[in-house]
């Protein structure tokens, strides 16, 4: 069940209703009861694989907070082996395969007729990665107890199941134990999120996504113009960032009428002063994942040495890139980040180093503004193109051999222009509602005209645009990760 | 309690904002707020009371073209021996904007088809049918080719396919002209185009997708196995029994006004994007511009591929190049027309195809406005009767033995 969907929206006002009308101590138990009923609807016998997760993090995270110190490494590492080996079976599995063949057919051997014929399980790429947290951080211990029914509402809550937030135990399992009333600015909070989620997906996301497609077709990208080129990346950058945001909108919103709140998941990435920065403002919640589960664990072995931070930096978001999908095209991706990131670290040291007071150069800030920004849409090609040589071929037409014109209508250069124009002032809009809003709660006639009136008018527009852009066919980008 | 009581009042306050704006169409009033700021002609214009005859047009134009050729097929049949003509065009061939001087009429506006569909009818000499939508690609043009050259009992003698430069940047195969794939030998034929490894075939690949995703969802067969994250394809997330629920929530909620107008509300906030793309961005149909890569080589294609078609079924094709007000200039560059030309001369040649060169034929006194600009491609009255009176000539010429109508 999709969260732009009909059912969707029209189940959810009742869900939540009675989640406020039952009594404090059944509505963890309920949550649970709806979580596994969301998944199930996409296809019942797949819902073994998260419970077995569950069970699996449940066990080792007993024997983790039971067991003395060596013990605890046992089961931490045997519950983390455990979750890998499920994500790299289903994920990974075809891909590998397919590789073999390759190399074996590169080395003029037969390939080997196996197929997985697996399909990717719903959401597992987040649920993974919130169970190794899990473990990692019972380890640590920062989770002292838990019950059977708290792991699996952990892992399973169903705003966040399919394409996070990934979020952590210890900031998801107080709020499920807090016993709290409903309050209208949950509502309000929540509808908020919703609706600019329905309007960021079907307005402006696949609208955009009509073009990108055509454009990235091979036989296309082949005969794009440099100009065509850099618009359909950016357009796929706009497009990626409302489709997800999207979704994280809906995700943080429906989770808010419950009262529950989710981490944030973007913070106008491309504002991004750095490419450091972007990481702080792009999947916010995969990004302190890898920092704080990866990036550091592995520097501190090398207690900061700049050789070994700079390869772990490309290999790590490497990693990050395969675990969007198994494509080369995102491993490809990943290494253009982590490239990008180890080129700022070493200007970072350089400059402390040797010219201390470039640090503070206006004219070095936006020069390092407009590279990340260009070089984070450079590196959407790869993400998005069907093949690397098709990625390699568009990135050629961008950067090195230029090829004049234009191949598409003015319409797709306006709708680029727009959104990205849109993203530009989108701080500042947040700013200048949020002062609104503020002066009307000031007084009490003008509070009530905001709450029953100018509000639901924003929400039914919202709704409006909604209905008007409905396509039953078009699916969140991030679903596939 | 009286928390819960705000927090109905709100969604019900939602609900019936929504329900109003639904039936307001508030986008139309943006529109006309903008026309009126930016002095656009009057509306009255462009013809809203325009001729409509199921028996000579494709009255859907692209939304739902198999009941029209239901109706198409039934008035064929009726009419044996008689020779028959398509055209197949954007909206020149759908649309009437007065020219000056021209005043609103009572009677149903005609275009340049329905006037030569007149002229054949009376004369019993031969049936016309206009087959055109608004925006139409080549992509779209030879995609109802091979449905009428696919389907015997609407298989024409003649096709006259409209050419128009920049219409060579349009893309793709609408959503209601999918369903022309029910038939299972079309299918056949474009599964065949889509592997055919043509410049369009991509995109036909690309629709047949579209069309099966549609059908699987329209019955909720959805299995939600097999999807591979290594394409960009996204697994199902509908599920068996999402997809179940969605439909009856979707065919309990069809009836509602406010959902039953939402292709009207689409149209309507197109429209208004359309005015502050002309007013803000200045970007108009007049505009001129280059068109290259991608798009024009499928467009081209596409016209190769029809010719090759016809000429394999022994179809008569035609092309004239769509009048264009001569006040306005189209091409980017003198190049581009050249090339343009060269192309279509080129065509023509190698598979024997007549071309109507109709492009200078209108005069500039006979084309009014559209909105704030001259109107670049839809005619007045006396420029459909122009256009009518030149394409009738040209059947008449290039009859090919078939015709037996001469221009008097």
């Amino acid at each position: 069940m999709q969260f732009n969907s009909y059912s969707y929206l029209l189940l959810l006002f009742p869900v939540v209703a009675l989640y406020w009308g039952l009594p404090a101590r059944f509505r963890a138990t309920y949550l649970l009861g709806l979580s596994l009923l969301f998944y199930a609807c996409w296809k019942p016998l797949y819902l073994i694989l998260p419970l077995l997760v569950c069970a699996v993090i449940y066990v080792c995270g007993h024997k983790i907070l039971a067991a003395p110190e060596s013990g605890k490494r046992r089961w931490m590492w045997g519950g983390v082996a455990f979750v890998l080996f499920t994500l790299c079976l289903f994920k990974y599995g075809q891909f590998f395969i397919d590789n073999v063949n390759a190399l074996l057919a590169g080395l003029g051997q037969s390939p080997l007729d196996v197929q997985v014929g697996l399909a990717l399980p719903l959401g597992i790429s987040f649920y993974s990665f919130e169970a190794i947290g899990f473990l990692i951080d019972a380890r640590q211990g920062r989770v002292k107890w838990f019950s059977r029914s708290d792991s699996a509402l952990f892992l399973m809550f169903w705003p966040n199941i399919v394409s996070g937030p990934i979020v952590r135990f210890r900031e998801l399992m107080p709020q499920f134990r807090a016993h709290r009333a409903f309050e209208l600015a949950m509502l309000l909070r929540g509808m908020d999120r919703l609706i600019w989620g329905l309007v960021q997906k079907n307005l402006i996301a696949n609208n955009i996504a009509g073009w990108v497609d055509e454009g990235f077709l091979s036989r296309s990208a082949r005969m794009n113009s440099t100009l065509d080129n850099w618009t359909l990346a950016i357009g796929f950058g706009l497009q990626i960032y409302m489709d997800f945001a999207a979704y994280s909108n809906m995700a943080i919103g429906s989770a808010q009428l419950l009262g529950i709140t989710l981490p944030e998941n973007f913070r106008f990435p491309y504002h991004a002063l750095n490419p450091s920065d972007f990481w702080s403002r792009w999947h916010m919640t995969l990004s302190r994942w890898i920092r704080d589960y990866l990036f550091f664990p592995i520097n501190a072995r090398f207690r900061g040495a700049p050789g070994p931070l700079y390869l772990s930096l490309v290999a790590i978001m490497a990693l990050v890139g395969l675990w969007h999908g198994a494509g080369w095209g995102f491993v490809l991706w990943g290494v253009m980040h982590g490239t990008y990131l180890a080129l700022h670290r070493m200007w970072e040291q350089l400059q402390e180093s040797r010219f201390p007071g470039l640090g503070s150069s206006r004219w070095i800030r936006w020069a390092w503004r407009i590279f990340t920004l260009l070089a984070v849409m450079a590196a959407w090609v790869p993400f998005r193109a069907g093949s690397v040589r098709q990625a390699l071929d568009m990135l050629r037409t961008m950067f090195v051999s230029f090829r004049f014109g234009t191949s598409y209508q003015a319409n797709l250069y306006l709708l680029i222009l727009s959104v990205g124009v849109l993203c530009v002032v989108e701080p500042y809009l947040v700013q200048v509602l949020t002062r609104v809003e503020n002066a009307l709660a000031k007084r009490q006639a003008t509070l009530a005209a905001h709450i029953f009136l100018l509000r639901p008018l924003l929400y039914a527009l919202g709704l409006l645009l909604f209905v008007i852009f409905d396509d039953r066919n078009a699916q969140f980008i991030y679903f596939q990760f | 309690m009286k928390r819960a009581a705000s927090a109905a009042g709100v969604l019900l306050s939602t609900l019936a904002l929504f329900s109003l704006l639904a039936r307001v169409q508030p986008f139309d009033w943006a529109s006309a707020f903008l026309d009126r700021a930016f002095h656009a002609a009057p509306k009255w214009t462009n013809v809203e009371n325009l001729y409509r005859d199921p028996e000579t047009q494709e009255i859907s134009r692209g939304d739902h073209p198999l009941a029209s050729f239901a109706v198409l097929a039934k008035y064929w049949e009726a009419h044996p021996g008689v020779p028959r003509a398509v055209f197949i065009g954007n909206s020149q061939m759908l649309t009437l904007t007065l020219g000056p001087g021209e005043a609103p009429d009572r009677e149903p506006g005609k275009t340049f088809v329905d006037l030569i569909a007149d002229r054949g009818r009376q004369d019993g000499k031969f049936l016309a049918y206009r087959l055109s939508a608004g925006g139409m690609s080549y992509e779209e043009a030879l995609w109802y080719v091979y449905y009428l050259l696919t389907v015997p009992e609407i298989k024409p003698d003649a096709i006259l396919v409209q050419i128009n430069y920049q219409f060579f940047a349009q893309y793709g195969v609408r959503d209601g002209m999918l369903e022309l794939l029910k038939d299972r030998r079309f299918l056949d034929k474009i599964e065949q185009a889509a592997a055919a490894g043509m410049p369009y075939s991509q995109i036909f690949a690309v629709s047949l997708a579209r069309f099966r995703s549609l059908v699987e969802r329209a019955t909720s067969v959805a299995t939600g196995g097999g999807e591979s994250d290594a394409s960009h394809a996204a697994p199902s997330t509908s599920g068996r029994l999402a997809g179940k629920l969605e439909n009856a929530v979707r065919d309990r909620l069809q009836s509602l006004p406010e959902l039953k107008g939402s292709v009207a509300g689409k149209k309507s906030f197109l429209e208004m994007l359309y005015r502050f793309r002309l007013y803000i961005f200045r970007v108009a149909p007049s505009s001129a511009r280059s068109i290259s890569g991608p798009r024009l080589l499928q467009s081209r294609s596409c016209l190769e591929a029809m010719a090759q078609i016809c000429r394999d079924d022994h179809v008569r094709l035609m092309l004239f190049h769509a009048p264009l007000n001569p006040d306005v200039k189209l091409y980017g560059t003198p190049q581009d027309k050249r090339e343009h030309y060269a192309f279509v001369r080129d065509l023509a040649a190698r598979y024997q195809i007549p071309v109507g060169e109709f492009e200078e034929a209108i005069p500039s006194q006979y084309w009014g406005k559209i909105l704030n600009g001259p109107e670049v491609l839809h005619l007045g009255r006396a420029g459909q009767t122009i256009l009518a009176d030149m394409l009738l000539d040209m059947l008449a010429k290039n009859a090919g033995g078939k015709w037996t109508y001469a221009v008097q």
